[in-house]
């Protein structure tokens, strides 16, 4: 297989999803397939991936033949920056509580835009925390704390 | 007057100061979130979902739905002024952006509002007169009927959705595997749980929507930085008004729209973005000099912005009354219902009929609520439009998170979230279109419980399907359209329609 067949999105997609149609099948095989008359758990998850299969062996035919576009190079930085940003949001929302979690959020979050203005996100991460607690703190009663040490 | 006594009963439920409120608050949002670059109207409403937790049924319908069809109205905004393709609106840009760089920008926002308010009322009246027969006749259906329409819900998603077709079928059947995560009520078994607890009751959908549509979006748009063409002080009163040869071109085009539109809403799977592609290709087919198109021609602004807004409201036909969702957006607000304990069926109407008229009622406040917004107040949104957008997307990704934890209270989720976020980035990389998905996630849980059931009731002859002959007509229309996109994406020549013209999406919430 080339290199230009690999980078192709109908030839990955297609791979991807026999890949994936092998997985279901395996998993769903471990659940019991029942019969038609009394279909058991297992039953319509293999029909999926069945189905799966048939199209991800028909996508994978039609990339190889030249159909699909190349793939285009991800965004690494905001990628890196947004997973950054929610994992540590869900790291320090039960720890420290909301004021330092939309803090983190916002501070790290901002780093997938080439754009710096580091006053301007501050205050937006200190308006957030007010607008946040007002609204889902004291009219949604959602119950967490606004700092905890 | 039958027709009198349920707009009555509707105004009664819509009218109340609550319900008014938010109705208010949906549409403002919507057109809000809609004006707004990067955030999408399925994030949108599935940053509200939380919401719809603390107030009752009709409530939280309203609202939600007024943030559906408040988005259209904003996103047309954004593609005249910046040219940004709001998926909803991304046809708009072709020529709405083109008038704002002739200084008719005025016009081109003017004119798309009274598009929406035609298209919305003929939708809402379509809706009222088609909604309550549909649902009568679809009382008789069993489940080998039911079966068929979900299949019927999930080829129309699946093949009227941008991009190749396999990909969009691949793209159900994910949404439906998805739906199979968790505790099998029939059986008990925990399905794809991989041993996590958190799996058990299933993954919501508020979840899967908000990674999906809305951080994948942000991904995409975080780099971003457009400056907007039009200052907002050049946006007068004056400005607004149509020559009397843009009035004349427009009203014929707003009325084609708006049929088209109309009539496509009522198919399941198609929704208001299909509608306004449509309503676009139809205008440049009529138009005496086809090469006006693309150079700020309002026929192409106007027509596309009926199309929308009347599939939108007529979306809520096979909705309400089969319970099949028209686009991502619907299934997000059935699932809303679903939490509620109502389930949504041809039942819906008769048994929760000021909750069907309360909503239609509101369509109408919150389309009113709209043309307010843009006429006296165009202004305000224009200026918004200044606000950039690496400013915007913290603040939203902060609504988002809270959201999100605010369902279950679980950080999990967050994550999760994170996790769907990565799937709807690597599908738009793979150019796999994400709406499809959401469909089958709804669709995927009842299309197993009738094929169950319908096995049971024919000791398990599959041929149950083809006896009865509802559901084998209905079959069959799947049957025909399936043939037919294949025939179609097989024979060489066919590139995909305005494929080329379309302007390079950074958004693509619905497709």
């Amino acid at each position: 297989m080339s290199m230009a067949a690999l980078r192709n999105t109908d030839v990955i997609g297609g791979l991807l999803t026999l890949g994936l149609a092998v997985g279901v099948l395996v998993e769903s095989s471990q659940y019991g397939r029942g019969t038609i008359l009394r279909m058991g758990p297992g039953y319509f998850p293999t029909l999926l991936g069945i189905l799966l299969l048939a199209l991800g062996a028909a996508l994978t035919v039609r990339g190889l033949q030249g159909h699909g576009e190349p793939i285009a190079a991800p965004l690494l930085r905001p990628i890196i920056f947004i997973s950054g940003a929610l994992g540590l949001f869900a790291l320090a929302l039960p720890r420290f509580g909301l004021a330092p979690a939309i803090g983190l959020l916002v501070l790290v979050s901002a780093g997938a835009s080439s754009a710096r203005r580091p006053m301007t996100i501050t205050l937006l991460a200190i308006g957030l925390t007010v607008f946040a607690y007002v609204v889902f703190v004291k009219l949604l009663s959602l119950h967490v704390e606004l700092l905890r040490w | 007057m039958e027709l009198l006594d349920h707009l009555l009963l509707g105004w009664q439920e819509a009218g109340s100061w609550q319900n008014l409120f938010y109705c208010f608050l949906g549409v403002t949002l919507g057109n809000l979130l809609g004006v707004l670059p990067g955030v999408g109207s399925v994030a949108a409403v599935s940053i509200l979902l939380p919401v719809t937790y603390h107030v009752p049924p009709a409530t939280g319908l309203i609202m939600l739905a007024g943030l559906y069809y408040g988005a259209v109205y904003g996103a047309v905004t954004g593609a005249i002024l910046l040219n940004i393709p709001h998926t909803v609106s991304a046809i708009e840009c072709l020529d709405g952006y083109p008038m704002a760089q002739k200084g008719r920008a005025g016009v081109a926002l003017f004119m798309t509002t009274m598009a929406s308010l035609c298209g919305s009322f003929v939708g809402i009246v379509v809706l009222a007169l088609f909604a309550p027969p549909l649902a009568s006749v679809a009382l008789t259906f069993q489940s080998p009927e039911y079966f068929a329409l979900v299949v019927l819900g999930m080829t129309g998603a699946a093949v009227l959705a941008r991009g190749s077709p396999i990909k969009s079928f691949i793209s159900v059947i994910l949404g439906m595997l998805i739906g199979l995560v968790g505790i099998d009520v029939t059986s008990g078994v925990a399905r794809f749980t991989f041993g996590l607890t958190t799996l058990l009751d299933g993954i919501g959908i508020g979840v899967i929507a908000m990674g999906l549509f809305g951080i994948s979006e942000i991904i995409v748009n975080a780099g971003n930085l457009t400056a907007p063409v039009v200052r907002p002080s050049s946006i007068t009163w004056r400005s607004l008004l149509p020559s009397r040869d843009e009035f004349a071109l427009s009203w014929r085009a707003i009325l084609r729209g708006t049929s088209v539109g109309a009539g496509l809403g009522l198919l399941p799977g198609a929704g208001p973005v299909l509608a306004s592609i449509m309503g676009y290709a139809i205008e440049k087919q009529v138009a005496r000099e086809p090469g006006r198109f693309g150079h700020g021609a309002i026929e192409g602004v106007v027509a596309p912005e009926a199309a929308a807004n009347a599939a939108c409201q007529t979306g809520f036909v096979p909705t309400l009354t089969l319970g099949i969702p028209a686009d991502p957006i619907m299934a997000v607000m059935l699932a809303a219902l679903t939490v509620k304990g109502i389930s949504v069926g041809p039942d819906f109407i008769t048994s929760h009929p000021d909750l069907f008229w309360g909503l239609l009622v509101s369509f109408i406040i919150g389309n009113i609520i709209l043309v307010i917004w843009h006429v006296p107040f165009i202004g305000l949104w224009v200026r918004l439009l200044t606000i950039p957008f690496q400013l915007l997307f913290p603040a939203v990704l902060v609504f988002m998170c809270i959201g999100v934890y605010s369902i279950r209270q679980s950080t999990t989720d967050v994550l999760m979230m994170l996790v769907f976020g990565g799937v709807g980035y690597l599908m738009r990389l793979l150019q796999f279109s994400p709406a499809p998905l959401l469909i089958g996630l709804v669709l995927g849980p009842a299309m197993e419980q009738h094929l169950r059931r319908s096995l049971i009731v024919s000791r398990g002859d599959p041929t149950i399907f083809i006896q009865h002959p509802v559901s084998a007509a209905i079959l069959a229309a799947a049957g025909i359209i399936l043939v037919w996109t294949l025939y179609k994406s097989m024979s060489p020549a066919q590139k995909p329609e305005g494929k080329n013209t379309v302007p390079k999406e950074t958004s693509q919430s619905n497709s």
